[in-house]
């Protein structure tokens, strides 16, 4: 009877200690989400009053006068990562079919190595150097030099992520498709690259999420215009860049204008985010 | 008896590790020839060095010569790719290529090799080869359904099917049904005795039942050494070698 008082006595306090580390995870859970919420609600309060047809399709105005819009900022971030994604995608996946295909090589491994420490450089130093490489030679900035410092931020996730998802490529459907008579590298893309393709392009959109939420290294990269401009040689205009200035600017209107500019960021960014998980069923894979 | 295949010391090896040595057989033509041992002994090796794609292993080479219709497929001159075009295979996991349609997984090497087919073609061929593979009546309704939502059976003879619709002269078939129930297995080794009227095979099998059911020859093999090789019927009922004795009769392996 004593043997199993005491066993009672053990199961109670297990019972407890358990409910007390659950208590724990949950606290900490909610710690977590907390801040996101209210970052999310602040920014709806603050910036939705401001939000409307005109901040979409209007320029900015001059100080002083009420109106306008950001929508030079919003072509522009669009035109930038678009123009990132042309340049390091390519690489990206390039360098990721590379690791795969010369998996344990010494180069493959340097290539692991650069591209995993290249995913921890703050970004206004990969900025700095799209300035020395890009901006000085040209003699100017650009939206090229912007949408270069974004790529360099892109290549290395991409990189990563294609490995990732590569990998996870079964080495018998290369061997069925080699003992077909297909070549490698026919091979390599229609089976291999194909059988990826969910995987990797979820990498490539939680990449360009990344990057459009970039500043640092647009600030003396595409540096901001205040006018409507596409050029590939000429400032230009994003989201971002126009947030910060507007936001640490004295005029309340133009802080406004900034809330609603966050805003509108952050439901971009939200949306690839969610696009992601609804194509992947739930399960996004994060390269980080 | 026409060999098809006739393989002269060929010796293969996996880095440092000699794993096949000096093989001479003769693989005759329009008949099943099983190749038996306990695992490790070298038989997948031997098979995947006929189309050449034992050297897909990083650090894996193979010398000697195998003669395929008289030309030597391991002559410098001599494409890999073609020669897997002519002598097709099967895994022992059914392979079928998950983002692929059944057909076309069927069409997949007439697709991924750029030969041109026009419709009318391509589902003549993709019928011939299901048909074949005693698959058609099974999936002629739902052809554009994915081949990886069949049964493991299905998607072996789907396998056979996608091997068989480029034609190929021989087909290599490695523990085709080391994966499979029964049944599975049963309605395989039906196939093969179909398909041996236009096909030569060879097939590698840790079943020894399956390989004295089904085969016409037999090839015993051990630690990398072509042991014995003969007719089946020979092989399972006088063997002319110890070990082969040993073998079959389960005192080994």
């Amino acid at each position: 009877m004593a043997i199993a008082a005491g066993e009672v006595m053990l199961q109670r306090y297990r019972r407890i200690k358990s409910d007390i580390m659950m208590a724990l995870t949950m606290l900490a859970t909610t710690i977590t989400i907390v801040p996101l919420f209210l970052i999310l609600g602040y920014l709806v309060y603050k910036g939705a009053s401001s939000l409307n047809l005109a901040f979409f399709i209007h320029m900015p105005t001059p100080v002083g006068e009420a109106g306008g819009g950001m929508a030079n900022a919003i072509v522009g971030t669009v035109e930038l990562v678009l123009l990132a994604c042309a340049i390091g995608v390519p690489i990206g996946l390039g360098a990721g079919l590379y690791l795969v295909e010369r998996r344990g090589t010494g180069l493959a491994n340097a290539i692991r190595f650069a591209a995993d420490i290249m995913m921890g450089v703050p970004s206004i130093v990969v900025g700095i150097f799209a300035f020395a490489i890009v901006v000085r030679p040209m003699g100017g900035f650009s939206t090229l030099a912007g949408a270069f410092a974004l790529a360099v931020i892109m290549a290395p996730l991409v990189t990563r992520t294609a490995e990732e998802m590569l990998l996870l490529v079964p080495h018998e459907l290369r061997e069925a498709s080699l003992a077909l008579g297909v070549p490698q590298w026919r091979t390599t893309l229609s089976v291999i690259m194909r059988t990826a393709l969910g995987g990797i392009a979820t990498g490539v959109i939680l990449a360009i999420a990344r990057v459009s939420g970039e500043t640092a290294p647009l600030l003396f990269t595409a540096f901001g215009n205040r006018f409507w401009s596409t050029s590939l040689t000429s400032p230009i205009s994003s989201l971002t860049v126009q947030v910060y200035t507007y936001a640490i600017s004295p005029f309340p209107d133009w802080q406004r204008q900034a809330w609603a500019g966050a805003l509108v960021l952050t439901f971009i960014v939200l949306a690839l985010e969610i696009g992601v998980r609804k194509v992947t069923g739930g399960s996004a894979h994060s390269p980080h | 008896m026409s060999a098809k295949i006739n393989i002269r010391h060929l010796n293969a090896y996996f880095g440092a590790h000699h794993a096949l040595h000096d093989i001479n057989m003769e693989v005759p033509e329009r008949q099943i020839t099983a190749i038996i041992g306990p695992s490790g002994c070298g038989k997948s090796t031997l098979v995947r060095c006929l189309n050449r794609m034992h050297e897909v292993v990083p650090g894996a080479r193979a010398d000697g010569e195998v003669l395929f219709d008289g030309e030597n497929i391991y002559d410098s001159e001599v494409d890999p790719v073609r020669v897997r075009r002519r002598i097709g295979m099967v895994f022992q996991k059914p392979t079928p290529f998950p983002t692929m349609s059944i057909e076309d997984n069927v069409a997949a090497g007439l697709k991924l090799n750029g030969i041109a087919a026009s419709r009318s073609e391509r589902d003549r061929v993709i019928e011939r080869s299901l048909r074949q593979a005693a698959l058609w009546d099974e999936v002629k309704n739902q052809l554009n359904k994915p081949g990886i939502g069949l049964s493991g059976g299905q998607q072996q003879r789907l396998c056979v099917a996608r091997a068989l619709a480029v034609e190929p002269e021989v087909l290599l078939m490695d523990e085709p049904c080391s994966a499979l129930d029964p049944i599975s297995t049963a309605r395989i080794e039906e196939l093969l005795l179909e398909l041996k009227a236009n096909y030569t095979i060879v097939i590698v099998t840790h079943n020894m039942q399956q390989a004295a059911r089904a085969s016409d020859r037999t090839a015993f093999m051990y630690t990398g050494d072509l042991i014995e090789y003969g007719e089946t019927k020979q092989i399972f009922t006088n063997p002319a070698r110890r070990e082969t004795e040993d073998y079959i009769t389960g005192r080994f392996g």
